[in-house]
């Protein structure tokens, strides 16, 4: 009992970490499943963090409730920008997100309400580990049901073709907005739980650099199903742990790692599902692919 | 002090023209956003920065060596992140993904090779250090070869793309490459040799930047490979002089934010200039009206 013990007490944050940047993963593979190139994460993650630690500090508001909250103003904020920018697709829709985030993140650094650059620190501290990993479960049977039902499937016909999918008959900007609005909602979460998990914010937690580290995680996994953004996040943030004794070469190693599964293995790491399950099926399997994109 | 403002926007918006110059070559072309084109100009920087103050060579020297070591970095960048994407048809994720991996790898050996400490160039190894007069502007002579470096670079490449063999296979590979390789253009060669022109003008930008601002690090990149994201956008994927025009509105955009506001908002006017630019006219000031939106 008292190593399981030690070891959550040295790997406790790693462990915390595995689950968020999985989450992560799954809010920016759920616009690349209706082909859109979004990388807003970090942004939708800082309004999150910001609206909820505000309105517990400021208002008073109970722990769940400024979480539900805060995912509600996500929600509105990307249902606004939604529509003038689902209009854009590809590299624009990408530089877009990117520009989007670091608005907020400037917004935050500039607003002396929210601690301004010092950051916010004495929230409140209530996130528990296995809330997170609770909501990354919740996420997994979400996508599940997702990509067994008509929506799931409208969305991966969107992402494979969209003028195909809009001439079936298939709403495609609702459907992308929607998308994005979900996305925004999953990362607003996280946003919350780190909030309340570390108990200090800071606006450089949410830079770009971070918001392309979860598009790695997501391609690194595999687009082919949900499981690849989960794998693709647990096994990168794991990575520099795992080769922590190469001191300054980890970095190193995890860029060409990326890199070598990026380049040879076209499905990520889901390609190792190719090697147990038969063809018949892999053909019959409908999952998103990136040649929209 | 207007008439300041105004040359530092000049000077700026030309290495913001230079910086993009090489984006906008391959995104025009290719239709591929290449993300280790900031960690190219780093690697321009560091390297010409540790062989003028460590090797204590020459300035011009040390821009020489930066060109040629910048020119390889075009090269691998091709080999390794790209060339192998492009055998299979794959959209524009995949190598916007693994040359943000290879940034990676360059940013973390410039780590490990030149530490991780904002670097300062020696005093007397910094050229046309001298300050000129203009009017009542104080202009440091560094910022005025910039401007003038950054131009002529633009303009050589402008000429290279408009009228040399090379300038008409890249532009017969924009049109349609199927078309272009049964037409005898040697479709790799011309795609690593626009990956090396890319590299050395990132390279060059770089080297000037570091000299012109006293200051280089491993972590230079990021910062504008966003500004030149922005820059090619507003003035239109693809198009040279467009890369220009954008520069140079980013700059005032930027100068006219922290004179008339404060400079605490400098980065988001980019971002406002950019995301307005998107939502008016989706393909920037100059670019062919190339379907970008859905």
């Amino acid at each position: 009992m008292q190593t399981v013990l030690d070891f959550f007490g040295s790997y406790g944050y790693l462990i915390y970490l595995l689950a968020q940047n999985a989450v992560l993963a799954l809010s920016v593979y759920i616009t690349l499943m209706a082909g859109q190139l979004s990388i807003a994460c970090m942004g939708f993650m800082a309004i999150g963090a910001y609206s909820s630690a505000l309105l517990s500090m400021n208002a008073g508001v109970p722990y769940p409730l400024s979480l539900v909250l805060a995912a509600l103003i996500s929600a509105s904020v990307a249902f606004l920008i939604g529509k003038p920018i689902m209009r854009l697709k590809g590299v624009y829709l990408a530089i877009t997100t990117v520009g989007f985030g670091e608005l907020v993140r400037f917004t935050a650094l500039n607003w002396d309400y929210a601690g301004g650059a010092m950051g916010l620190s004495g929230i409140p501290a209530a996130t528990e580990t296995w809330h997170v990993f609770a909501f990354l479960l919740l996420l997994i049977y979400g996508f599940h049901q997702l990509q067994r039902s008509r929506h799931g499937r409208a969305l991966v016909a969107i992402g494979r073709d969209e003028m195909a999918a809009r001439s079936m008959g298939i709403p495609t900007t609702r459907y992308k907005i929607a998308a994005f609005v979900a996305g925004a909602m999953m990362a607003s979460v996280t946003g919350s739980f780190a909030a309340h998990h570390t108990n200090y914010l800071s606006p450089s937690e949410f830079s770009f650099s971070t918001a392309v580290l979860v598009l790695i995680y997501a391609v690194f996994g595999g687009l082919g199903s949900h499981w690849g953004p989960v794998l693709g996040a647990i096994v990168l943030t794991m990575l520099p742990e795992v080769f922590r004794f190469l001191h300054d070469w980890r970095m190193i190693i995890y860029g060409v790692s990326v890199l070598i599964v990026v380049v040879f293995l076209p499905d990520g790491l889901l390609e190792v599902r190719k090697l147990f399950r038969r063809r018949k099926d892999r053909a019959a399997h409908a999952a998103p692919s990136m040649e929209g994109l | 002090m207007l008439s300041q403002q105004i040359i530092n926007a000049l000077s700026q918006g030309a290495f913001y023209a230079l910086f993009a110059a090489g984006l906008t070559l391959i995104f025009g072309v290719l239709d591929i956003l290449n993300m280790a084109h900031g960690a190219v100009f780093m690697w321009g920087a560091m390297l010409s920065w540790y062989l003028m103050s460590v090797l204590g060579v020459h300035f011009g020297f040390a821009l020489l060596i930066t060109i040629v070591f910048c020119g390889l970095m075009g090269v691998l960048l091709e080999y390794t992140a790209f060339r192998p994407l492009r055998r299979r048809s794959t959209g524009h994720l995949p190598p916007l993904v693994s040359s943000l991996a290879l940034s990676i790898v360059l940013v973390h050996v410039a780590e490990k090779i030149f530490g991780t400490r904002v670097v300062r160039y020696p005093d007397d190894a910094v050229p046309f250090a001298k300050y000129v007069k203009l009017g009542d502007a104080q202009v440091s002579q560094l910022h005025v070869v910039l401007m003038v470096v950054a131009l002529v670079l633009m303009g050589a490449l402008w000429y290279m793309v408009a009228r040399t063999r090379l300038g008409r296979a890249i532009r017969a590979l924009q049109e349609n490459p199927k078309v272009a390789r049964l037409m005898g253009v040697d479709v790799d060669r011309t795609i690593a040799w626009m990956f090396v022109i890319a590299s050395v003008l990132a390279g060059i930008a770089g080297a000037f930047l570091g000299v012109a601002y006293n200051s280089a690090s491993p972590y230079m990149g990021h910062w504008v490979d966003l500004k030149g994201f922005a820059v090619i956008i507003l003035g239109g994927m693809g198009s040279i002089p467009g890369a220009l025009l954008g520069g140079l509105l980013i700059a005032f955009a930027e100068i006219g934010t922290v004179v008339f506001l404060s400079s605490d908002y400098r980065d988001a006017a980019v971002f406002v200039v950019l995301m307005g630019m998107l939502l008016l006219k989706p393909s920037g000031l100059l670019g062919s009206s190339r379907e970008v939106r859905a």
